[in-house]
């Protein structure tokens, strides 16, 4: 509301009729019930007691989620740290984005995130500590004029990508990687408007897959994709999102 | 308090002293009591905030650390603190205890550092174990107990790309218990990672006796496997999450 003044004044041995006084009443009390605003509210005067306590929220899932409700912020976070490693077999592998929230149980803990979005921004992050190493078993190939043939060269070039989505759109990707590196711990920060509603948050992997053996020059092959279990699987051992819901 | 309520003047009534007593009596009771039902969404601007305060607010009891200069050569197999130079552990410090004044108060916490280079003798088997040519990170926190505690997920990196199927035997038609072993060993080894920056973030929520030093450790698999790697130029923030 802003600020107010009363409307007419009341003279001297005058009678005061009800319009008068239940306008007068009305119009500060109305305010009150419900109308103060910034107008109102004494400047330097909000301190941490003013503020609403945190609220935690755990859903055991699977996926297991944690949400931090602040006054300002929220916090969403679903990680999962046991040593157990999950394994994406090759013959899983599929062109496109892979949802890692495919994975049964509790493998999709640490790769999803389900709540109730206030307007604002998303800021956040997807942690992935993650596993691809060489191929050994292409070395079965054979060269036709030559017979077998010792390999001199092997490299697993395929490159591959994290990618973060929010409600289904592409907000942080790593972009290309040597993802047969061995293994790595991945982090792909991400940032995105959000309005109130729903939300859903899901991690990504893509591989663009290029597996080449040079053998005796110049004679040179490459193994196809999905060619389980020849082909080193993903693998993924910890991993965390979480995401920050700054409130205007 | 809920909403204030008035006895208004009636057309014809002469206005009693205990009707019109009683509305200014209710106002004086309820402007004593207000709460967020008498007030608009959304009023408060960053002006309203204590002037005073209002740095601990929301972003709060914040603590860096930065170093570039120095290294440190990590050899161990169990968790040792990133000391750089011997003298600088990689860790954010506070004094008096941070404490948490709301049982759902969150610390957040992200440290960097950069591999720096890895032991030129490190060694890869034929077949290779779990991790054995990697280094974990953890974030560790001391309460104000002095006790250490591990801090949720530890994070890994491998030097090499060495394969994890067991290479030394396969069995080709016309060439069976083909040994790849040192080939692939070759290409590996002559590979490793280089200046490889790691990252890493954690959440500590409550700890009733507070916090005096998160700082970032680090351990090898198999320092037979992998002697050693260097670690420098690490940045570290944490910042308590109230509001």
């Amino acid at each position: 509301m802003a600020r107010m003044y009363t409307k007419g004044r009341i003279k001297a041995a005058d009678i005061i009729l009800e319009g008068p006084y239940n306008d007068e009443i009305n119009q500060s009390v109305g305010e009150l019930n419900g109308g103060l605003d910034q107008n109102n509210m004494p400047l330097n005067s909000v301190t941490r007691s003013k503020l609403v306590p945190p609220v935690l929220t755990s859903i055991a899932g699977p996926p297991a989620q944690k949400s931090y409700v602040l006054p300002s912020q929220d916090y969403h976070i679903s990680e999962y740290c046991d040593a157990a490693t999950v394994q994406v077999p090759v013959a899983e592998w599929q062109l496109g984005w892979n949802k890692f929230e495919q994975g049964a149980g509790i493998n999709k803990t640490g790769f999803v995130l389900d709540f109730t979005s206030s307007e604002g921004m998303l800021k956040g992050e997807a942690c992935l500590d993650a596993e691809m190493r060489q191929s050994a078993y292409v070395f079965k190939y054979f060269i036709p004029d030559d017979g077998w043939k010792p390999v001199v060269n092997i490299k697993d070039r395929h490159t591959g990508e994290i990618g973060v989505f929010v409600n289904d759109v592409l907000v942080g990707r790593t972009g290309p990687l040597w993802i047969a590196c061995g293994r790595h711990s991945y982090v792909v920060p991400f940032s995105t408007p959000i309005g109130s509603g729903p939300c859903h948050i899901d991690v990504r992997w893509i591989v663009d897959y290029h597996n080449e053996i040079t053998v005796l020059p110049p004679y040179s092959v490459e193994v196809g994709i999905n060619w389980d279990p020849l082909t080193a699987p993903f693998q993924i051992h910890h991993r965390s999102l979480w995401c920050r819901n700054e409130k205007r | 308090m809920s909403t204030i309520k008035t006895n208004p003047a009636i057309p014809g009534n002469v206005a009693t002293a205990a009707g019109v007593n009683a509305t200014y009596a209710a106002i004086q009771t309820g402007t004593a009591t207000l709460t967020d039902i008498n007030e608009q969404t959304e009023w408060a601007t960053f002006s309203h905030l204590n002037g005073v305060t209002n740095d601990t607010l929301f972003t709060t009891d914040m603590q860096t650390f930065c170093n570039s200069a120095d290294t440190f050569n990590l050899t161990s197999e169990s968790y040792v603190v990133i000391n750089l130079a011997g003298t600088t552990p990689v860790a954010v410090n506070w004094a008096p205890t941070l404490t948490y004044t709301s049982g759902n108060e969150l610390l957040r916490v992200h440290a960097d550092v950069n591999l720096d280079a890895v032991s030129n003798s490190f060694a890869l088997p034929s077949i290779l174990m779990a991790d054995q040519d990697c280094f974990f990170l953890q974030l560790w926190y001391k309460d104000g107990a002095n006790v250490y505690h591990a801090v949720d997920c530890e994070f890994a990196y491998s030097v090499t790309n060495y394969t994890n199927f067991n290479p030394t035997a396969i069995a080709f038609a016309t060439q069976p218990n083909f040994d790849a072993s040192a080939l692939l060993k070759a290409y590996a080894n002559s590979h490793p990672r280089h200046r490889l920056r790691c990252s890493i973030t954690g959440f500590i929520p409550i700890v009733a006796a507070g916090i005096k030093t998160v700082e970032l450790r680090a351990r090898l698999k198999n320092n037979t496997v992998l002697p050693s790697v260097r670690f420098k130029e690490a940045t570290m923030v944490a910042t308590m999450i109230r509001h």
